[in-house]
Formats: C-alpha cells, structure tokens, sequence
C-alpha cells in the first residue's frame, strides 16, 4: 500500500508555495499524465468565458 | 511525461485543457510562415504547473513583410485579432522595432499570445536548442529546460518566475544539464552589465 506524502508547511506564503511546488511536482511523478492533468484543468479551464467550447 | 534530452523531446500525454488547445491552433498558423517557440510561463504550465497567466509568451523567427501580412491575413481568418493595432503595417513596425504585439480569439482580450522577434543572442538561441513537446493531439516548441530556469532565476527573478523555474527543475532534476544552466547564466550577467 502507498504511504500518502504529506507537505511541509512554509515559515511564510513564498516559501509555502515553493514547498507547494515541490509536492505537486512529486504527485506529477507519481501519477499518470491524464490524471494530475485533469486536476490542473479545472484551475486552467476556469479562466476561459463558460460559453465557450 | 518522458523527457529524451539527447532527442530534446518530451512525450506527454496529459489531457488537453483550453489553453494548450488554443496554443495549438495558434502555433499550427505560425509555423506555415516561421519558426516559433514558446518561452517563459506556459512552458511550465505545460509541464503541470498549476497556475493560470494571461499570455503566452512567443518568439518567432524574423520573417519579411510579405510573409508576415499572409501570417496576419491567416490569423485574422481563424478568429485572432491583434490587440495593438488592427493596421497591420503598423504591427510589423512595432515587431521591427523589438515590440510583442499579442494576438487573441476574436471578442477575448484574455488569454493572449504575445509574439515578438529575438532581439539579442540570448534570445536567438532559443531556436538552436528548443524542445518538442509531443501531445496526442500535435506538437509544440518550447525553450530549453535549461535556457528557461536560467533566465527566470537569473535573469526575471520575480516570485512567480522562481517558481516557475523550481517546477521546472524539480520535475527533471535528474535530466537537467546543470553546466549549461551555469553557462546561461554567465551569459545573462554579461548582458546585465
């Protein structure tokens, strides 16, 4: 069974985001393209008008 | 995602979101008329990085004024207006002089890509060491790995752009040829002098 990596907390809101970078990138490696991608998607997509195709 | 550096290629078969669709329609028109490759942020939103941006930043290979009316005159018909100028004399004017001029889908302003020549070496070697990435859906020319965390640690150096270049590093850290970072970044120290 996969142990579940956890995220070290950041000091202050830069270096949580680059601690945030570092977790992601590691849930890039352990998964499949189709999968992280599709959760990247939903922030990505988002920022196109919703009638669009 | 497979990163072959000796192939300078990367396979990736992540699902599509908007923004890679349109930058595929997008960089399909460019190529019919000139080499192309995309720098800076979306590089790294095509590896994962999970962020928005507005632009996607584009240099293109010098091209003549013939050339470049037939890019614009395509442009035009698939739905892309320029948001700087709607004379296109004019946009090839700000392009001679080292402008970006951004493109857009008809009726969007957001996001946009914003193309430009390379001015200096620096930027000119973008086209000696580009990588392809290959999607299922087609393909696309991004700077070197190594090229992009050289010039956003050492040469953009906002927030955004070391992040940007953690992710970057992060992801292929094992890949990476850190003797050309090194060599970029000698590079960038003498045109900041």
């Amino acid at each position: 069974m996969n142990k579940t990596k956890f995220m070290k907390p950041g000091k202050n809101n830069f270096e949580d985001r680059l601690n945030f970078i570092k977790f992601w990138v590691q849930q890039i490696k352990d998964s499949k393209d189709e999968e992280w991608s599709k959760q990247q998607n939903i922030l990505i997509n988002s920022q196109f008008p919703k009638n669009k195709n | 995602m497979e990163y072959i550096p000796f192939k300078r290629q990367i396979t990736l078969n992540r699902e599509l979101n908007k923004l890679d669709e349109l930058t595929l329609i997008f960089t399909q028109i460019l190529k019919k008329y000139t080499g192309y490759v995309i720098i800076s942020g979306y590089v790294s939103i095509l590896l994962g990085r999970a962020r928005a941006t507005e632009d996607i930043d584009v240099f293109i290979k010098k091209l003549d004024k013939k050339k470049f009316f037939e890019l614009w005159a395509e442009l035009e018909n698939k739905n892309f207006w320029c948001l700087n100028t709607d004379d296109v004399d004019e946009a090839y004017a700000y392009l001679i002089e080292g402008l970006g001029i951004r493109f857009a889908e008809k009726k969007n302003s957001i996001p946009n890509f914003e193309v430009k020549f390379s001015k200096n070496l620096l930027e000119q070697k973008n086209f000696e060491d580009f990588i392809k990435v290959k999607l299922k859906q087609g393909e696309v020319n991004i700077s070197s790995l190594e090229r992009q965390i050289a010039i956003k640690k050492y040469y953009l150096k906002s927030e955004k752009d070391i992040e940007d270049a953690l992710h970057i590093e992060e992801l292929f850290k094992d890949k990476l040829d850190y003797s050309k970072i090194n060599k970029i970044k000698s590079e960038i120290s003498i045109i900041l002098k």
